[in-house]
């Protein structure tokens, strides 16, 4: 499985990205859209290493089972 | 006798108990440190000087009576602003809680006050503790250099003896990292082990409640007095709290230490930072510690695991509040809040399944391996210039100095492991830095036990910074 990496070529447009935010409720100007744009870039190929890993079956971890995963 | 700032939250203690000193002396001294640094390296968003000398006239009051409530009663620290103090101004670094006045104290804080200690001041903290914006506190060791956030005013705080401790909070390194940087003492405990109730969170999954002190001792009393199952938290865990300081002295002899080279001791590791903390592990060793090379290639899941939990979790909470309070936030903290909104819910579970994959890996790390903690630097770099914190680090390695920062923390706030770090020296620079210590799930006390036989052959934790000794 893979994300998809992001290159120069299939760059996300700043255009694009201001008009999501502002569709989902979030007042972001375009020169915060570019600034943003260039973070989410960063941020989706980063989530590809986690392909380096199998975790096809890793259960997600849920947020407060802490003590139990180490004291079942 | 030495100044009384400069003796330790432990050793005040003592005397305050054999009642050679009062908590109204120690407030007064805390308050003449605070009047001649806070200009210069403003630790702190709100002195608490009347409510403390108040609350410390109770104290000895208190005492005198021979109500003795225990080893913090008297004692001033610091607390965290993104903490919540009972009618007292708890902004948490950002003008989107201007003004905001708590009716009510946070858990841990309201612990530490059961137990007697003084609240000298509220410590500055980046904004909401995403540790992206500036906030005003100035690094004693110097001036031009980051003192590490986002508990930042804590770090400060104690670094320049106007408190005896502070409380910070630790969402990926943000105790740890000033600890290292300001030559301190700094506990994350386990997730659990202290509530996050009262606390601004930053990610509920990964934030914890814990202490900047000047020695390890110091950092024991503090969790002591604040450790424990809290019902309005329910992240809280309800595993028995123990004597933290009922083991200090046992030694390290037949203790199973885990040494982790490819990610801890990588390229990107400071050679001076690497040289001292190799002397630890084999000072260890020569103690009677047996030293085991172990191998945990899902380390490299956690950086990024982290990030994307912070985001998504962090932008959960601002919800509402960026959408209202937009224009309040500094323009680096409101990126974060709408990167994380449009962070795919995907890729959140993705890094939900990583914490799970790194989680088992380090526990069978530490069954397969009978181990009793694992030891790493704290942080593989000193700080550096503010104005470098974003650039290319200097050395040529590829990493920005505040990537590499949090390199090696942010594996314990995913695994939930108590981790510690403790002084261990200071650059040809004049910065200090630590070694960190993790250890099983609420097995606190090893940590405490193993990093205090390192503190008693050394004197890192009284060193001074050149400025502070000066004013």
């Amino acid at each position: 499985m893979s994300y998809g990496r992001a290159s120069s070529d299939d760059a996300l447009e700043p255009e694009v990205i201001r008009a999501l935010a502002n569709k989902i409720g979030l007042d972001v100007s375009l020169e915060e859209a570019e600034t943003l744009t260039s973070l989410l870039m960063d941020q989706l190929a980063a989530a590809q290493s986690f392909d380096a890993f199998d975790l096809q079956d890793a259960v997600p971890a849920t947020v407060f089972n802490v003590e139990g995963a180490w004291h079942e | 006798m030495n100044k009384l700032t400069d003796l330790s939250l432990s050793a005040v203690s003592v005397l305050l108990d054999e009642g050679a000193i009062s908590s109204v002396e120690l407030v007064e001294a805390n308050l003449r440190a605070i009047e001649k640094t806070e200009p210069v390296v403003r630790a702190y968003a709100n002195v608490l000087a009347d409510e403390a000398l108040a609350a410390a006239r109770t104290a000895d009051e208190e005492m005198a009576a021979g109500q003795s409530r225990g080893a913090l009663h008297g004692v001033p620290i610091g607390i965290k602003d993104n903490i919540y103090t009972q009618g007292i101004v708890t902004e948490s670094g950002s003008k989107v809680m201007a003004g905001f006045v708590p009716d009510e104290d946070a858990a841990c804080v309201r612990l530490l006050k059961d137990a007697g200690a003084i609240i000298i001041g509220k410590t500055h903290c980046h904004e909401f503790a995403y540790g992206v914006n500036r906030p005003p506190s100035r690094s004693p060791w110097n001036m031009d250099c980051y003192p590490g956030g986002s508990s930042i005013g804590s770090g400060v705080a104690v670094t320049s003896r106007s408190s005896f401790g502070a409380l910070g909070t630790d969402t990926g390194g943000s105790i740890r990292v000033p600890a290292s940087i300001n030559g301190l003492v700094g506990l994350k405990p386990s997730y659990g082990r202290v509530s996050i109730y009262g606390v601004v969170p930053v990610a509920w999954s990964l934030d914890h409640v814990g202490s900047l002190t000047r020695t390890v001792k110091d950092s024991a009393l503090l969790l002591q007095g604040m450790a424990g199952y809290d019902p309005k938290d329910p992240t809280s865990a309800r595993q028995p709290v123990g004597d933290y300081c009922a083991e200090l002295e046992l030694g390290v002899k037949g203790l199973r230490l885990g040494v982790e080279r490819d990610y801890f001791f990588y390229e990107g590791l400071n050679d001076e930072i690497r040289a001292a903390v190799e002397d630890v592990i084999a000072e260890y060793q020569e103690q009677g510690a047996e030293v085991v090379e172990v191998s945990i290639p899902e380390l490299e899941l956690t950086q990024d695991a982290v990030f994307t939990i912070v985001l998504a979790e962090g932008s959960a909470y601002h919800r509402k509040l960026i959408r209202e309070h937009g224009d309040k936030y500094d323009p680096a903290t409101r990126a974060m809040i709408q990167l994380g909104e449009l962070t795919p819910a995907a890729h959140y579970i993705a890094a939900q399944q990583a914490r799970s994959v790194y989680r088992n890996a380090l526990k069978r790390t530490f069954v397969d391996h009978q181990l009793d903690a694992m030891i790493w630097p704290t942080m593989p770099i000193t700080t550096v210039p503010l104005a470098d914190l974003n650039a290319p680090r200097q050395d040529g390695y590829d990493e920005t100095p505040v990537g590499s920062m949090c390199h090696h923390t942010f594996n314990a706030n995913l695994a939930g492991l108590p981790a510690l770090s403790v002084p261990c020296g200071i650059s040809a620079a004049g910065m200090p830095f630590g070694f960190q210590l993790t250890g099983r799930p609420f097995d606190e006390a090893m940590l405490f036990r193993m990093a205090y036989v390192y503190e008693r052959g050394h004197d890192w934790h009284t060193r001074k910074a050149d400025l502070i000794q000066s004013l």
